[in-house]
């Protein structure tokens, strides 16, 4: 696990790291790569990958729109709302 | 610029098009603008802990009209994505997309280009996805405001082949299926608020050569005529750079209106990977054969169609038969015109010459004609079988349309007045023959050539507004008289 | 008097018999809870007043004889289900504050079958653990021996039952998080096929892998919470419209035994699973030796697929809407990065970036998508054995509850602890454990695991299992 990975992996998972925490996450990503690795050792030719237990169909919903109504009680949960809108620090390039 | 014709540009399209369904595709929020921020977005919307998508059926519906429309593969399976990346107006920190598995396989679109000849494109796919929510960054000093109303709003991404050559070509086509979507009733339209966006790719390679060159992608265009503007300027930019000698690269950039450029977007480090794998809060949704017949039933004659039968069948020209068919409304008000007059030739130039100009006077779209097609088909039946004049059905038309009142009621008072005119006609030719009683003699003595004269005197006299059969008719009519 | 150990059918026959009502029944288990709750730390939130209200109801509809199985007994939701202004936080810093403004489907079932939910029960930090140590309202006891871990993550929930305050909880199990502590516990622990429970308010680990269930003393109390509890939800994707239709229930009579996955078992665990087999084959089951072949690289598939999927569930978790916000100051990307960097403990971010990892461009396909294809296997290898058995069973963990703070050196040592369940959990089976017996002091589990909607046959072992043993009715012993 190499310093250029962990930035990689901790950029696009958007946490920051601190210097000690880079060092004792580093090890053990290591030591759980080591773990997940034994897969590679299981021949799996011509085998369909299977992203879920289910082999049924889902049940989709029908097209009726319901109203919102609590849009207030919903951003009391922010930290910061203003005028019904949720508020971020300034994106300066969209 | 002279070297420009050794060079070809290569452009390829992806549009999203807003489906106009009630609710959004995984909530049951209803879609739509005008709501208060944040007013339209449900805890699913707001990716509240625990809250699950569930697929809104009528997406599927709408998504396999379009996939029909273009003759396309629908997929009997298709599956539901997760792509991941950071914004703020993206709540769940991935959007549900399709990546391999999309609901409509390849397929042509018939594109009409400027000159009237069509151009068959094909369409790679199109897929299944939601949109996001909207970010405000002028509204608050140094913050960035975030309204979700718009997150989960379903979105089709249709992406052409790289197949259009021109600025030209390219918002043809766009335009062309701004008419499908809206024909199709599976999109408002609304370019202005975004019910439809273009993004561009674009390269330029030498001509005769095959290997495409280093394409830019231009994104988030919604309108016809900044997608050309935006690939006129971005051609140029990468001929003159190609020329200068410089090495292009793949970028994103977006059209600065204002500007009428293109320039690179700031792109975040690793932002490229999206991490993509199938969505497990979702299952492969399946496809019936059974549904796909349905759909195949309800759909309606589609432009490209009906263009070819006016043109085949009803013997109109090219370039009416385009305009009647650009979109469906006109299209129909044109059918249930001819349903009343049988004459399409005079229906058709009506449409786009005297209804057409007078919607512009108005700025009206025509559903909103204060004229409907029956009430023109009964006016143009009366022009077509020779009861009134076109200046008269035009009268009637523009009565009908300031003033409101029944067609019958427009039809009976142009009549009255046609014949009060024809009264005041009579004692005006009546008085000229009293005042001109040589020529008279010489006309009654068989001189045909001196009828032209009083034509003329009359015509004259009623500031050319008489009906010069009609003053012919009334002439012979008192000569007749004045013979014993 | 006091109702401490008592089972929901005791407390029916209480509550029917008129001997006690249902807010007597729930202010001795509010007391309880107050009495135990330093020691065990079982409870992060007690709904005191909420709680009386629902049993005010519950016993007004006694009085009106519109009653269920459930009406007016108590009983405790992990905190990982919504309970509508309720705080629901999964015991991370990252949600502390968050009261959710819904509830779960499950919470809404057992609320509208009379149940009476008095609190929440501790966790690990976003259900990731096993040993309940990662939560933020610090770690569970056992009430087996204090110096120990209850097993996780519905740690809270196992020791709540265990340690006789509520007859009922509501656990989630992804991995094995419904199971281990049941078995480290000494209860029944039931993780029902997926598709069977509704997922929808449940805070989400990993979305395929994630199973609603329950905690108490006896299988037969699984089977009443399971039959309020189950059923479709159209809020749920991955929720079945309809149970496929069974062939006509049979009681289970081949189970299948897989005895090489278990050689290296400690022998007081072995000697108990010998003994609980031994037993069921004196009642007239036939126990048959089966295999599953691709058992051993099950954790290992589990943790790229349970990872990838925890990895974009978590993202949602940036501060604007609801949740932790960082005071640091700085534009959009530090307030995501520090923001999830103080909400969330190490072992969620751990996960969170091997999740990351396995899925980015140059590692999905050696290990994303080669889990799946892996968990193709498994299930296959479970479908396979089905063919010529009605159940199988198994050890539920590989070693009795540990010592709190033994396994914090090295994170895949506690991944081994689910290495019996989480073959299971991939295939989506339905699974109980039920006690079999003790090593030493410490309660032992043996699971039970059906085909796909097969639970009717799974709890209909655990009872028959039930009434020819006692291991189930055994009570720790906590200091007053
Ligand atoms: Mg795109
Ligand atoms: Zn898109």
């Amino acid at each position: 696990m190499d310093k250029q990975l962990l930035n990689r992996l901790s950029a696009l998972s958007q946490l920051h790291l601190t210097v000690d925490e880079q060092n004792g996450i580093a090890s053990d990503l290591e030591t759980i790569i080591r773990f997940i690795d034994v897969i590679g050792n299981v021949p799996t030719d011509g085998v369909e990958p299977l992203s879920h237990p289910l082999d049924s169909a889902q049940v989709l919903r029908s097209d009726t729109p319901t109203e919102i109504k609590d849009r207030d009680k919903y951003q009391e949960l922010s930290a910061v709302t203003r005028d019904g809108h949720y508020l971020v620090p300034r994106v300066i390039d969209p | 610029m002279t070297y420009e014709s050794r060079w070809e540009a290569v452009i390829g399209l992806e549009l999203h098009v807003q489906l106009n369904t009630a609710a959004k595709i995984f909530s049951s929020a209803p879609v739509g603008v005008g709501f208060a921020p944040n007013q339209a977005a449900s805890i699913v919307d707001l990716a509240f802990p625990g809250t699950l998508p569930v697929l809104n059926q009528e997406v599927l519906v709408k998504a396999i009209r379009f996939g029909l429309a273009i003759t396309a593969d629908i997929a009997s399976q298709c599956r539901f994505d997760r792509k991941s990346y950071f914004y703020p107006d993206l709540p769940k920190g991935y959007q549900i997309t399709q990546l391999n598995e999309p609901i409509v396989g390849r397929g042509t679109l018939n594109v009409q280009l400027d000159d009237g000849s069509i151009k068959p494109v094909d369409i790679t796919r199109a897929h299944l996805e939601e949109d996001a929510g909207k970010s405000v960054h002028d509204r608050y000093p140094g913050q960035t405001a975030i309204d979700l109303n718009r997150a989960g709003t379903p979105l089709l991404e249709i992406v052409t082949e790289p197949q259009l050559h021109s600025p030209e070509e390219a918002a043809a086509c766009f335009r062309q299926l701004h008419t499908l979507v809206t024909w199709l009733g599976i999109c408002d339209g609304n370019l202005n608020e975004g019910s439809m966006r273009c993004d561009a790719n674009v390269s330029v390679r030498l001509k005769g050569n095959s290997k495409l060159g280093e394409r830019t992608e231009i994104k988030n265009i919604n309108s016809f005529r900044f997608v050309q503007k935006a690939l006129q300027f971005e051609i140029q930019r990468q001929i003159a750079a190609l020329e200068r000698g410089d090495t292009l690269i793949q970028e994103t950039r977006l059209y600065d209106v204002a500007r009428d450029e293109t320039r690179p977007m700031r792109e975040k480090e690793f932002s490229d990977d999206y991490r993509y794998f199938p969505d497990p809060d979702l299952l492969p949704v399946s496809i019936s054969e059974d549904l796909i017949h349905q759909i195949r039933e309800t759909m309606p004659e589609l432009p490209a169609v009906r263009r070819e039968r006016y043109v085949a069948d009803l013997l109109l020209d090219d370039s009416t038969a385009a305009r009647l068919t650009r979109n469906r409304e006109t299209s129909d008000y044109f059918e249930r015109t001819i349903d009343r007059c049988p004459n399409p030739k005079l229906a058709a130039n009506w449409i786009v010459g005297v209804v057409s100009a007078a919607l512009n006077k108005d700025i009206l779209s025509i559903e909103q004609a204060p004229v409907n097609p029956d009430e023109l088909g009964e006016i143009l039946l009366q022009v077509d079988n020779g009861s009134i004049t076109q200046t008269a059905a035009r009268q009637v038309f523009q009565s009908l349309w300031s003033n409101g009142g029944s067609v019958e009621e427009a039809l009976a008072s142009q009549k009255r007045t046609h014949n009060a005119d024809d009264s005041h006609l009579r004692t005006i030719v009546q008085s000229i023959l009293d005042s001109h009683p040589k020529q008279l003699e010489q006309l009654k003595g068989g001189r045909k050539k001196i009828a032209g004269f009083f034509v003329g005197q009359i015509m004259k006299e009623t500031g050319g507004s008489a009906d010069p059969r009609r003053v012919n008719e009334i002439l012979s009519d008192l000569l007749l008289d004045e013979d014993p | 008097m006091s109702y401490q150990f008592h089972t929901i059918e005791e407390f029916r026959d209480l509550l029917d018999s008129r001997q006690a009502s249902s807010v007597e029944l729930t202010k001795d288990c509010l007391q309880r809870i107050r009495n135990t709750s330093e020691l065990v730390n079982c409870f992060v939130a007690v709904h005191e007043e909420r709680a009386l209200a629902a049993a005010q109801r519950a016993d007004q509809d006694m009085a009106n004889g519109t009653t269920g199985p459930l009406t007016g007994i108590p009983i405790a939701h992990k905190d990982v289900f919504c309970v509508e202004g309720e705080a629901t936080t999964c015991c991370s810093k990252m949600l502390a504050s968050f009261v959710a403004p819904y509830n779960a489907t499950i919470v809404e079932r057992l609320s509208q079958a009379g149940a009476v939910c008095v609190g929440k029960t501790n966790m690990d930090e976003f259900a990731m653990g096993s040993s309940n140590e990662t939560s933020s309202f610090g770690p569970v006891k056992n009430p087996w021996n204090l110096e120990r871990v209850p097993g996780g993550s519905s740690g809270g929930s196992a020791a709540a039952v265990a340690a006789g305050l509520v007859p009922a909880c509501t656990g989630s199990d992804t991995g094995g998080s419904i199971r281990q502590p049941a078995s480290f516990c000494g209860v029944t622990g039931f993780k029902p096929s997926y598709g069977l429970n509704s997922r929808f308010g449940m805070v989400a680990f990993a979305s395929s892998l994630d199973h609603p269930g329950t905690l108490t003393r006896t299988a037969s109390e699984a089977e009443i919470m399971l039959k309020a509890m189950s059923g479709h939800d159209k809020n749920d994707s991955t929720s079945v419209a309809s149970v496929p239709s069974q062939a006509e229930f049979q009681q289970p009579r081949v189970l299948g035994y897989p005895a090489r996955l278990f050689s290296n078992l400690p022998s007081a665990i072995s000697s108990c699973l010998d003994t609980a087999i031994r037993t069921l084959e004196e009642s007239g089951y036939r126990i048959v030796e089966i295999d599953i072949p691709h058992f051993d690289v099950a954790v290992a598939t589990y943790y790229v697929i349970s990872c990838a999927e925890a990895s974009t569930n978590l993202s949602r978790y940036d501060g604007i809407r609801y949740g932790h916000r960082s005071e640091h100051r700085g534009g959009v990307t530090e307030m995501f990065e520090h923001s999830r960097s103080e909400g969330f403990g190490t072992e969620v971010k751990r996960r969170i970036l091997t999740g990351t990892f396995v899925l980015s461009v140059g590692y999905f396909d050696a290990y994303y998508l080669k889990a799946q294809k892996i968990r193709r296997l498994i299930r296959d290898d479970y479908r396979k054995a089905f063919e010529s058995v009605d159940l199988i069973l198994s050890p539920s963990t590989p070693t009795t509850a540990f010592g709190l703070e033994q396994m914090d050196r090295d994170p895949t040592e506690m991944y081994r602890q689910d290495e019996f369940t989480v073959p299971v959990s991939l295939s989506g089976l339905p699974s109980m454990s039920v006690p079999c017996g003790f090593a030493g002091e410490l309660p032992v589990g043996m699971q039970l695991i059906g085909p796909h909607f097969g639970e009717a046959s799974v709890i209909a072992l655990g009872k028959a299992f039930q009434s020819i043993t006692d291991w189930h009715t055994k009570r720790p012993i906590l200091p007053s």
